[in-house]
């Protein structure tokens, strides 16, 4: 599975199919579904098979799908 | 039981060491949801939750937890440091699941979350004012919430203990110091089950316990705890809901009656029949080590009223003799309660076990190594809950150790007595043949067998299963590998078969040396591996041996039989198979098979086939 492929599965753990219509600016608070508790949720399973950890500071700046993205291309370019 | 292939099935081939992944868990708990056989199949059970932390971030596991228990929850929180104020309320209560669901009440405190000062700034060389008002004002909040909550239910309600602060000061030596936390916390553990217990249906939920056993370093993550008071990491909050949902299950069901063991790789290693009493692995090193541990934890669930009872696959007179003289057996025949030593199906014999200690086939618990017997058990009798023992002996104990089904909120006199009055019954032993059914099993193990003869490549396995078998060996002459060449060459054939069924390969399991007497065709010897007893296999390779002394010209095909001290099982086996008794040879017992008749087939559930020589 390539980096892509992974999110998506997480994505679809989380939040069932719906979270393969989430789009880039989707984050904590723009759809029902995406609460702080599924925050954790995504962020603990992000962490899990991706085999990362974020510092505390990091998880609450993650507010979008474009965040995620772009701190996960980071882990996978260095 | 095939209609429940989705989640349910998936929940319940979790594996039984350790926790999965959060996006398996997440996605099970979603799946269960969903589907409406959870709902129909599942008990429904209504979980309230009262803490000094959030659990919201509990839910996916303890769902899928639930469910692995037979529960369906529909899950409660009480809200972040809310107890009795939680209850007071009628919102719990009127939550899905309507008045069939069993309400269970669940209460954590944890004393850092009721007072900083907790792990930093407890002790004292002496009185300690503020400890005593903490733990005061802690039990009396814990007794108020118990009262407010069985105003309203009959449902359990569990307490959970006080665990070890992750953060403390002076973890080393703490053990030693009278007025430290480590002391504090033992005498307050100790408080709380003397109120709890005096309550009905209340009981303390070992969670200091859980914690210890983590690790309380290990137990939390702290960017959880800051950013949601989680004070469970993601790879622990599984590990939490296994040990609560096991807690309740013990709270709100009766714990199983008796436990059934096989013996041979069960409570000993090795093959009694074959390797004779001092012959098998037991004792204090190993590899005799593992088992005979197992059967310290046996009779640790015996003090505690758990009847035993053996299921086994064996010669009654061989068991018996190791039961009494093996040095290292810490199981005695008087501590089973039932015992069933015969070559009937597994299934039949717990039918009798039940009905002869009059409870029911849900109050059996079946501990077989062999995978073969627990699906013949989960078949003949899916109320029976059987092990899934591991493959390594040196984790059975944990395994034993771990059946949720023993765990009993309270043990009565009663129950510690329980097994010791069985022991009446135990002096009527049966010894009886039990003929049973295996038309139905045997075609389910869709068995496909492969039959050819002596070649270098068998040779070395022949010779081996030759020399080691003794119980279903007909005539048990010790061949070597020179001479089963020999004979080979010089008669109508060596033959070895290999049993593959859905369960996978059993490997190569049984020979046959078929020898030429005039017209006759004579299997000289006939060896089965044990393990593939009452499979089916006997019949399938003597009618190919009938076949084949057709094909050599031969009218009569004939069994000897020499007895020996362990080989009854086969002694009644040509008779079986249509062969009548004619008279003996140089001493030696024959039966006769006319090979003009053609009622000796191999069955139409075992798929042969032949394979030739290069």
């Amino acid at each position: 599975m390539n980096p892509e492929e992974k999110l998506r599965s997480v994505l679809e753990s989380v939040f069932g199919p719906d979270g393969l219509a989430l789009t880039d600016d989707d984050g904590p608070g723009t759809t029902a579904v995406w609460d702080s508790v599924a925050h954790l949720n995504l962020i603990m399973t992000i962490e899990a098979e991706f085999g990362i950890a974020f510092a505390t500071a990091e998880i609450p700046e993650l507010r979008s799908l474009r965040k995620i993205r772009a701190r996960l291309e980071q882990v996978d370019g260095g | 039981m095939a209609a429940e292939g989705g989640v349910l099935e998936r929940i319940r081939s979790l594996r039984a060491e350790g926790p999965s992944s959060p996006a398996e868990i997440m996605s099970l708990a979603r799946a269960l949801a969903a589907d409406p056989q959870a709902r129909e199949l599942l008990q429904p059970v209504r979980l309230v939750l009262l803490s000094s932390f959030t659990t919201t971030l509990f839910d996916p596991s303890l769902k899928v937890e639930a469910a692995r228990q037979g529960f369906l929850v529909d899950i409660h929180h009480g809200g972040f440091g809310q107890f009795e104020q939680a209850l007071l309320g009628d919102e719990w209560r009127t939550r899905e699941g309507g008045a069939r669901a069993t309400e269970a009440l669940v209460v954590m405190m944890r004393l850092e979350d009721l007072h900083p000062d907790v792990g930093f700034r407890v002790y004292a060389d002496g009185p300690d004012e503020a400890w005593d008002a903490l733990s005061a004002n802690v039990l009396a909040r814990i007794e108020s919430t118990l009262s407010i909550f069985r105003e309203r239910s009959n449902g359990p309600a569990l307490v959970a203990s006080f665990s070890m602060p992750e953060h403390r000061i002076g973890p080393v030596f703490d053990a030693n110091l009278p007025g430290s936390l480590t002391y504090k916390l033992q005498a307050l553990n100790r408080a709380l089950l003397e109120r709890v217990s005096k309550r009905a249906t209340c009981h303390v939920w070992d969670y200091a316990g859980l914690v210890a056993a983590a690790g309380s370093t290990r137990w939390t993550d702290p960017r959880l705890w800051a950013l949601s008071r989680t004070p469970v990491s993601a790879a622990n909050q599984p590990v939490l809901a296994r040990h609560l949902m096991r807690t309740v299950r013990g709270a709100l069901r009766p714990a199983a009656k008796c436990l059934v063991l096989d013996l041979d790789n069960t409570l000993w290693g090795g093959v009694i029949g074959d390797d004779g009493v001092a012959g098998i692995q037991l004792g204090d090193e190993h590899p005799g080590r593992a088992f005979k541990e197992l059967q310290r934890a046996a009779l640790g669930l015996r003090d505690r009223g758990i009847l035993l009872a053996i299921c086994s696959k064996n010669d009654p007179a061989v068991v018996h003799d190791a039961l009494a003289n093996h040095p290292e057996m810490l199981l005695k025949l008087k501590d089973f309660a039932a015992t069933r030593i015969n070559w009937s199906p597994k299934s039949q014999n717990l039918r009798e076990i039940a009905k002869e200690l009059n409870i029911g086939l849900d109050s059996l618990v079946f501990f077989d190594d062999n995978p073969v017997e627990r699906a013949e058990v989960m078949e003949g009798t899916p109320e029976v809950q059987v092990v899934d023992v591991p493959v390594d002996p040196a984790l059975y104990v944990r395994t034993l150790c771990d059946v949720a089904a023993f765990d009993a909120p309270s043990l009565t006199a009663e129950d510690r007595l329980r097994a010791q009055s069985y022991q009446a019954q135990i002096e009527r032993r049966e010894s009886e043949a039990h003929a049973g059914s295996l038309d139905e099993f045997l075609p389910s193990l869709q068995m496909e067998v492969a039959i050819g003869s002596w070649n270098a490549m068998t040779a070395q396995r022949i010779a081996q299963l030759v020399i080691k078998t003794n119980q279903f060996n007909t005539t048990t002459r010790r061949v070597s590998e020179a001479e089963l060449a020999a004979l080979h060459e010089g008669g109508l054939g060596v033959y070895w078969l290999r049993l593959t069924d859905r369960y996978g390969d059993m490997g190569l399991i049984a020979v046959a040396v078929l020898t030429k007497d005039g017209t006759d065709a004579v299997v000289h010897s006939f060896v089965l591996s044990c393990r593939a007893a009452n499979r089916a296999m006997e019949q399938t390779l003597v009618a190919y041996l009938a076949q084949k002394a057709r094909d050599g010209g031969c009218a009569r095909l004939i069994g000897e039989f020499i007895p020996t001290s362990k080989n009854t099982p086969v002694v009644d086996l040509f008779a079986k198979l249509g062969f009548v008794l004619v008279e003996p040879h140089d001493g030696v017992t024959r039966y006769a098979y006319d090979l003009s008749k053609q009622d000796l087939v191999i069955p139409a559930f075992v798929r042969v086939r032949e394979e030739r020589p290069a």
